[in-house]
C-alpha cells in the first residue's frame, strides 16, 4: 500500500493488503510450465514495461494513499476488507461475472475495456478440469 | 529531474498568475510541441482543478496532465469530506508533495493560483524540484526568461483587476515574440468569488510592440 504519492519504487512489488493474501491454486509444471520464467526475469526492454505491469495495482494503491490521508485509516481499510471478501486476486476459476463485484468496487463496472471485446490472454488459458484436479489431488 | 524523454510532448511554455485584492488573473500562451512540430497551437494550459483554483502547467505535457487529474481527483474528496472548497495552499501544497516525492521521474512546473474565502485571492509557485513558493505574483516556463527584467519593473502592489489583465496580457506577448517554444494564443482566466471568467487573445489582437 502506498505511503506517499511516491509513484514507483525500486524495490520488489509489495503485498497490497496486510491481510493474508489467498492463492488460486497449485502450479502445474507440466502443463502450464514452470513456476518462474526466465523471460520475465530478464530487464524490460523499455522502463515503461514495468510501470505498465503494475498500472492497475499501482492505481489502486494511489487512490487508497488518498482516502487515507482525506478520510482517515478507516476509509482505505474497508476498502481493501471489501476487496478481498470479494476475491482481490482475481480467481482462476472465476468467470468474468463471477468478477463483477470486483469491478463494482473498483468503480469499472460501466467501462469497456479492449480485453472485453478481444478476450484476454489470462482467460484463454485456463482449463477448469485441470484446476480442479489440481487442487482435488485428483 | 529527468529531461523529456524522446518523442514526448514539450510544454515549452510561458505562463503567469498575478494576484489582486478579490482574486487572481492567470495567463498562458498556447503552443505544445514535439521537437520543432507544434503538436497543438490552441492549447489549454490552464486547468481547473477545483471551482475556484487554477493551475498553469509548463514542462512535459503528459507529467502535468497526470499530476493535475491526481491533485484534482483528491481536491473532490476533500471537499466531500470538509463540505467547503479547499484553499489555494491545500491544492499547491497537493502539487509541491508530488512533485517533490517524484522530482527525479518528473518534468513538471507548475504555477497554482485562485481563491478561497479564508485569504482571497492567492498565487504559489511550484518550479522543477518540487519547492513550493508564495508571491504576489509568478512567471514559469521557458518564456518566463524573456520577461524577468519587465515584470519587475511594471509590477506593482494593489493594481486593480483590468491593470493585472493587461500586465499579463503584456508580459506574455512579450515572451511569445521571443521564446521559439511559445506561440499561438493568449488565454486568461481571472477567478474571484463570482466564478471564473475565460478570455482568449488571438494573434491579430496582441498588444502592440516593436518587431523590428
Amino acid at each position: 500500500m502506498a505511503t506517499s504519492f511516491r509513484f514507483e519504487s525500486s524495490s520488489a512489488p509489495r503485498a497490497v493488503s496486510a491481510l493474508p493474501e489467498t492463492r488460486a491454486g497449485v502450479i502445474d509444471t507440466v502443463g502450464q510450465g514452470p513456476a518462474k520464467r526466465v523471460d520475465d526475469e530478464i530487464t524490460k526492454a523499455h522502463p515503461l514495461e514495468a510501470r505498465l505491469a503494475g498500472w492497475e495495482q499501482s492505481q489502486l494503491s494511489q487512490k487508497m494513499h488518498m482516502q487515507r490521508q482525506v478520510y482517515g485509516l478507516h476509509a482505505p481499510m474497508r476498502a481493501m476488507m471489501e476487496l478481498q471478501a470479494v476475491g482481490h486476486t482475481p480467481s482462476l476459476l472465476g468467470s468474468r461475472a463471477a468478477r463483477m463485484q470486483r469491478d463494482i468496487l473498483l468503480g469499472r463496472d460501466e467501462m469497456l475495456d479492449i480485453t472485453d471485446i478481444f478476450g484476454d490472454s489470462a482467460e484463454a488459458d485456463i482449463d477448469v478440469h485441470k484446476m480442479l484436479a489440481a487442487r482435488l489431488g485428483v | 529531474m529527468a529531461p523529456l524523454k524522446p518523442g514526448e510532448a514539450n510544454l515549452g511554455t510561458t505562463i503567469m498568475a498575478v494576484q489582486f485584492d478579490g482574486g487572481v488573473v492567470v495567463g498562458a500562451d498556447s503552443r505544445t510541441s514535439t521537437g520543432t512540430y507544434v503538436a497543438n497551437r490552441v492549447t489549454d494550459k490552464l486547468t481547473k482543478v477545483h471551482e475556484r483554483v487554477y493551475c498553469c502547467r509548463s514542462g512535459s505535457a503528459a507529467d502535468t496532465q497526470a499530476i493535475a487529474d491526481i491533485v484534482s481527483y483528491h481536491l473532490d474528496l476533500y471537499t466531500a469530506q470538509h463540505g467547503e472548497p479547499p484553499t489555494v495552499s491545500v491544492a499547491a501544497s497537493l502539487f509541491q508533495e508530488i512533485c517533490y516525492q517524484n522530482r527525479d521521474s518528473l518534468s513538471a512546473a507548475i504555477i497554482v493560483a485562485g481563491w478561497d474565502e479564508q485569504n482571497g485571492g492567492s498565487v504559489y509557485e511550484v518550479p522543477i524540484g518540487g519547492s513550493l513558493h508564495k508571491g504576489e505574483f509568478a512567471i514559469g516556463g521557458s518564456g518566463s526568461t524573456y520577461i524577468y527584467g519587465y515584470c519587475d519593473k511594471t509590477f506593482r502592489p494593489g493594481m486593480s483587476k483590468d491593470e493585472c489583465v493587461e500586465f499579463v496580457k503584456n508580459a506574455v506577448s512579450l515572451a511569445m515574440t521571443r521564446d521559439g517554444s511559445s506561440g499561438g494564443v493568449i488565454r486568461l482566466a481571472v477567478i474571484t468569488r463570482e466564478g471564473v471568467e475565460r478570455m482568449v487573445v488571438f494573434g491579430d489582437n496582441l498588444p502592440p510592440q516593436y518587431l523590428g
